[in-house]
């Protein structure tokens, strides 16, 4: 891949990225920083890298860039964001299904919330999905039926309450 | 309302995610026109659907991503400074053997200073003027002491001015150190590019123009800190440190410092 191609890499996919980290984590600056740390490695890989693959290679990256990121997370945050979920989850009770869905989407374990974005927001296949996570198709499925079902469950939750 | 089993849940799901067969998505979608339970199911799982895009949100430092297609990208910053480095070292030999080979330049210049108006005491901030005005002051003062030596022949002139250098540090009135020292936070101007000096705060930008990450941040972090300890220790400033940005404006790193004088000594203090 040679410069121009990475900067059409750039105009294609940045936002994208940067949707995908964001719903993820929540953070901007984080999101910030994982867009740009994914296009630091393709740049440095683009040697290796076919401009058609240049989209899998970034998702790829800040999926793993991501898994990093909560692991250090985990080791401080866990209360905190136990405290944060049950107060935005109260917040969000009388706000629209959007709102309810992005809070319910927080509430995913990390794995189930990544291949929904894949799927949901990127369009993508299992078997790209599979790809991306190191999973085989019928994993992924399983965790997207998973997923789905558990926000089915706190979406159903919140219109009996309403 | 009856409960679902899971496989009928497994079957909606397939359908909604377009796992299913034109065949098998005709008998499942009368399947769920003939039961409450399904469409209710139908209505709540189609509801844990995103919308596929939401434009809304972009990417807001894409220009920090784009990588210069011109010849410029083969140089990384190693290579730039060495360039600088090269650049500096070509002047200053080259300055050298130009005196050299013009010995009687300074006294040319000297001569074509003594009649210019005085400089603002804190108005010059290059060398060069530094010099210019530290050779002024010196000639005012040797002016002042000698009377009007200034009509005698030019090799008396350049005598009087070898001997005003050589007994500079004795004919230097009171006040010459603070007049013509040249000011501290101008010379960590001109040390580094990174840095620039603005109304007495000195920031030290990133320069480095290709996408820059957390780790990257640290390191670079790192190299402005270790640069500036040289270039501190020049200057003899205690005790700078360098950090980045607070979380939210990091995307450039960059270190605020107040710099101030106190006698010959600057105290340069981080800004939060």
């Amino acid at each position: 891949m040679n410069a121009a191609q990475y900067n059409t890499c750039v105009d294609m996919h940045s936002d994208a990225l940067y949707r995908f980290a964001l719903k993820n984590l929540k953070d901007q600056d984080e999101a910030n920083e994982i867009v740009q740390s994914s296009f630091e490695k393709l740049w440095v890989k683009r040697e290796d890298v076919d401009f058609e693959r240049s989209r899998s290679y970034l998702f790829t990256t800040a999926y793993h860039c991501m898994v990093d990121f909560w692991r250090r997370a985990k080791k401080t945050t866990m209360i905190s964001e136990e405290i944060e979920n049950t107060a935005s989850t109260n917040a969000v009770e009388y706000k629209g299904l959007k709102a309810i869905l992005e809070n319910a989407l927080a509430q995913l374990p990390e794995i189930q919330r990544t291949v929904i974005l894949l799927r949901d927001y990127e369009g993508y296949s299992y078997e790209e999905i599979g790809g991306i996570t190191n999973l085989n198709e019928s994993q992924v499925k399983v965790y997207i039926f998973r997923a789905r079902q558990t926000l089915k469950n706190i979406i159903g939750s919140l219109e009996a309450v309403l | 309302m009856k409960k679902i089993t899971e496989e009928q849940q497994m079957r909606i799901f397939d359908l909604l995610e377009g796992n299913l067969s034109e065949k098998e998505k005709a008998t499942l979608v009368n399947e769920i026109a003939a039961n409450e339970a399904m469409q209710y199911e139908y209505g709540l799982m189609a509801k844990t659907y995103l919308n596929k895009v939401d434009d809304a949100i972009t990417f807001p430092n894409k220009a920090v991503l784009y990588k210069n297609t011109g010849l410029l990208v083969a140089w990384n910053p190693m290579k730039r400074y060495a360039a600088a480095a090269a650049a500096i070292l070509l002047f200053g030999f080259g300055g050298w053997y130009f005196s050299k080979q013009n010995p009687t330049l300074g006294d040319n210049l000297a001569k074509s200073t003594e009649n210019a108006a005085p400089v603002e005491a804190n108005d010059s901030n290059t060398e060069a003027k530094e010099g210019i005005k530290e050779q002024q002051v010196i000639k005012n003062s040797q002016s002042a002491k000698f009377g009007s030596v200034e009509t005698g022949s030019s090799n008396g002139d350049a005598q009087l001015r070898d001997t005003s250098r050589k007994t500079q540090a004795v004919q230097r009135p009171e006040n010459f150190q603070k007049e013509t020292e040249p000011t501290p936070v101008m010379q960590v101007a001109n040390v580094t590019s990174n840095v620039v000096v603005h109304n007495d705060t000195v920031i030290v930008y990133q320069t480095d123009n290709g996408p820059v990450s957390h780790t990257k941040k640290r390191s670079l972090s790192y190299k402005l800190f270790n640069n500036s300890k040289a270039m501190l220790a020049n200057l003899q400033l205690p005790q700078v440190q360098f950090k980045t940005e607070p979380k939210a404006n990091r995307a450039i790193p960059k270190v605020k410092m107040q710099i101030r004088t106190y006698n010959t000594d600057v105290i340069a203090t981080l800004i939060d």
